[in-house]
Formats: structure tokens, sequence, C-alpha cells
């Protein structure tokens, strides 16, 4: 088995026809590898919990290889919000920062492709296989590939998506402040959306899209606070570049709105953590216990698939999820 | 984007220039060539190429690592491919050639 040391000099070896004398800063590998390489993790999704997950283990000369398919789930979003340092900042900046900075380490690499299937083999270790059926080893796997929404089937809907129709109050609502709101949702959840939008205007109106839900003490507070229920499904949301201006009913009524709430359904983006036998929780999140590995041992899973979704809970579950890893590997190592 | 099209637009040999947004060593190559841009462009039309946006035409000149730079003349011909980065008279060099 190759350690890690001997992977550094032989990955330098493999370089040094370039010119520059530090030859792993000359440039970064994006598609090219040893089939026979043994990897100490292979992570699965490369935004930012894979990303900060590669920063912990990178530092730690743990041999990583980064499988990406590059989708971000918000990749619609025009600004990042609630994460300390990077207010404000298009999510393309910080993950494009993140790379930068992570792959300066040396044994981390970072490929662009998509990954078909991960088999267990008998030694304890694991095979993934990308689309272009290029196979790839390792002794962990950890799994960073996100959830994705279930945009509900309305008309326009899907563009404002991360513009105008935003799932969180947390991430996007304080740029909504005192601007015509409607919360698109029914039952308890829109019930709680509603609490959380509540400091942020009282332009409130609810929108079931079908027959309203409520228990008879949330029908009362929201009659209280004088709110207007309206049950008409919807058909369209008028919008310009994303940015809504007006929900259109089944009866042709209409109604103008500057913000939407939404929490559309989530599923897991990658169905391989169940292929492999990783159970979910009841909310459909990858169970995981306080070490961010899954109910198979040496699958690990960090980000959005497993926790609250935001960057800062992305980027600490990521870091534990490293620190985990790197601690068992060690423990490999130093007893051998 | 694709080849063909880039090759119909140019009139002398264009140098593509892989890249990634992510990429540092890409950023270095990218301020080395903007301080010598006239230069370059005396003897080659510049395109530069985002691996992220393009995997298409990436795949097809074999982009395996960023910055790459590929010399392709008017036939569609690679002349000359690099890898990493490199100075700049060191580039002239090989695009005047």
């Amino acid at each position: 088995m190759v350690s890690r040391r001997e992977f550094i000099q032989k990955s330098t070896l493999a370089s040094s026809t370039i010119l520059v004398a530090n030859s792993l800063e000359s440039f970064v590998v994006i598609d090219s590898v040893d089939e026979d390489e043994l990897f100490d993790v292979i992570i699965i999704g490369g935004s930012y919990a894979g990303l900060s997950a590669a920063l912990t283990l990178g530092r730690s000369m743990c041999k990583v290889l980064i499988l990406d398919s590059n989708e971000p789930c918000n990749r619609m979003t025009p600004h990042s919000h609630n994460f300390l340092t990077q207010d404000g900042v298009a999510p393309g900046q910080i993950s494009a920062k993140a790379k930068e900075q992570v792959l300066k380490y040396e044994t981390v690499l970072y490929y662009s492709t998509q990954v078909e299937k991960v088999d267990k083999t008998a030694n304890q270790t694991f095979l993934v296989h990308s689309v272009e059926q290029k196979k790839y080893k390792a002794k962990f796997v950890l799994f960073a590939t996100g959830l994705k929404d279930m945009l509900l089937p309305i008309k326009g809907y899907a563009d404002c998506w991360g513009k105008s129709v935003i799932h969180c109050t947390y991430c996007h609502g304080y740029e909504q402040i005192n601007r015509t709101t409607a919360i698109l949702a029914n039952g308890d959840l829109a019930f709680h959306l509603l609490m959380l939008a509540s400091p942020l205007t009282t332009k409130l109106s609810i929108l079931t899209n079908g027959q309203a839900n409520f228990t008879l003490e949330q029908q009362n507070i929201i009659n209280r606070k004088g709110i207007k229920i309206i049950e008409t499904p919807i058909t369209e949301l008028k919008h310009k570049q994303g940015q809504v201006s007006e929900v259109v009913f089944r009866d042709n009524s209409n109604l103008q709105v500057e913000v939407i709430y939404s929490r559309p359904a989530v599923i897991q983006k990658s169905n391989i953590p169940s292929q492999l036998g990783c159970e979910l929780t009841e909310q459909g999140l990858l169970k995981v216990d306080n070490q961010q590995e899954s109910t198979i041992p040496r699958v690990y899973a960090c980000g959005d698939m497993t926790s609250f979704r935001s960057v800062a809970t992305a980027i600490a579950t990521g870091s534990a999820a490293g620190r985990a890893i790197n601690a068992q590997l060690c423990q490999l190592d130093f007893k051998s | 984007m694709n080849i063909t099209e880039i090759l119909n637009q140019a009139e002398k040999p264009v140098l593509l220039q892989f890249f990634a947004e992510w990429c540092g060593p890409c950023k270095m190559l990218t301020r080395i060539i903007d301080e010598s841009v006239e230069e370059v462009t005396q003897h080659v039309e510049l395109k530069r190429i985002d691996v992220d946006q393009e995997p298409a035409l990436s795949a097809q000149f074999q982009i395996r690592a960023v910055p790459t730079m590929v010399l392709v003349n008017k036939a569609g011909e690679v002349l000359w491919k690099h890898t990493g980065i490199m100075e700049i008279r060191d580039l002239i060099t090989q695009i005047s050639k």
C-alpha cells in the first residue's frame, strides 16, 4: 500500500516536466488518475460541504479525490447571505475562492465528473464509478451531494426560484423587508413561515393553492392578525427576469406581490447512498451520527443532505466529517 | 461554442487558453498574458475557454489540467499544446514560429 508521503512524491514526479520549480503550483489537474491509486477519501460533491471536508483532510495530508458534477443547488441565487465574512457575495464567487484555497493542498485532487455508482469491495475499500466508466478506489467515501428541490409545477415558479420565490427567511428575508409578501404553503409549514416572515413585513397573505388546512388555534391567530388566506389554485406567477409581480389564480383573479416564501419538498439529489444501504431520516435526510458517519461504516455524509440548509451549516458539517475521517485514518495508520 | 465557429471568425491561428474560475495558476497565466496582450495578439487570436462552461470543447482537446494552452491553425490542426504557466518570452517564441 502506498503511504501518504510516497503518494505525494509520486504525484510530484508525474508532473516534473513542468518548467516551474514547484510544479504542483503551476497547474491544477482536472482529469487523470491512475486506476490503481488508493485514495484515503473520495468526496462525492464539491460544493461548500465537500470542499470544507477536503480542506480539513488536505491539511492532514490525506489523499483526497473530489468528484463534482458542478451543479450546486444555489446556482440560481444571485447573492448568498447569512454566512459570516461572505454576506452578499455571489455563490459562484464563494465556491471559486473555496476551490482555489482547497486545491492548493497537494494531496487534494478535483475532477469535474458525475458518479454513477459506488461499490463496496471485499477488502474494505470502495470502488467509485464515474459516468465515463472510470473507476476510483478509496478507503472512505464522503457524500456531499446535497438536495434537490421539487419545484412546484406552476408557470413562472422555476424562473423566480432563488430570486423572488425563496425558501428561507434567514438566507434571503432581510433583502425583502417591508415588501408585499405571500406565503405559498399550507398547514404547519405555512404557519411556521408566516411566523418567520412577520418580523420582516406586515404586508402578508397566505396562498394555500387548494383547501386550507390549519388547526383552529392557527386559524384564530391568522384571523386576529388580519392576514388573508387565498385557497384558489394558482395558475401562473407573472414575473420579469425572475422578479415576481403578480400571482394569477384559476378564477382569473390576481394578487400583486413582490416576494413569495415557498419551501417545496426536497429529495436526496443522489440515490447512491441509499443503494449502498445508508438509512434516511423521516424528513428524507441521510441519517448520520454526531461524527457525520452514515449507518454504513466508513461512508460519511455532510452538508444539506444531512442537516439544516445553509452555507454555514454545510461548511461546519463538512469540517466535522473531515476531522472524523482523518481521526479514523490516523488510528488505522498508527496502529498498523 | 465549437472549434469550427471559433476558426471561422479568426483571421490568424487561434491560441485557446483553457482555464477554470477556481484555478489560481490560471489567474496567474491570464495576468502574464494580459501584460503583453498586444504582442500576443499580433501573432494569434486569443480565445479564453472556461472548462466548467465548455466541457465538450475541453474534451475535444483532451484538457486534463488547467491552465492549458492549445495553438490551432486555420485548418484546425493543433500546432502546440502546453499545460501550466510559462514565461511570456517563451510563449511569444512558441506562437511566433
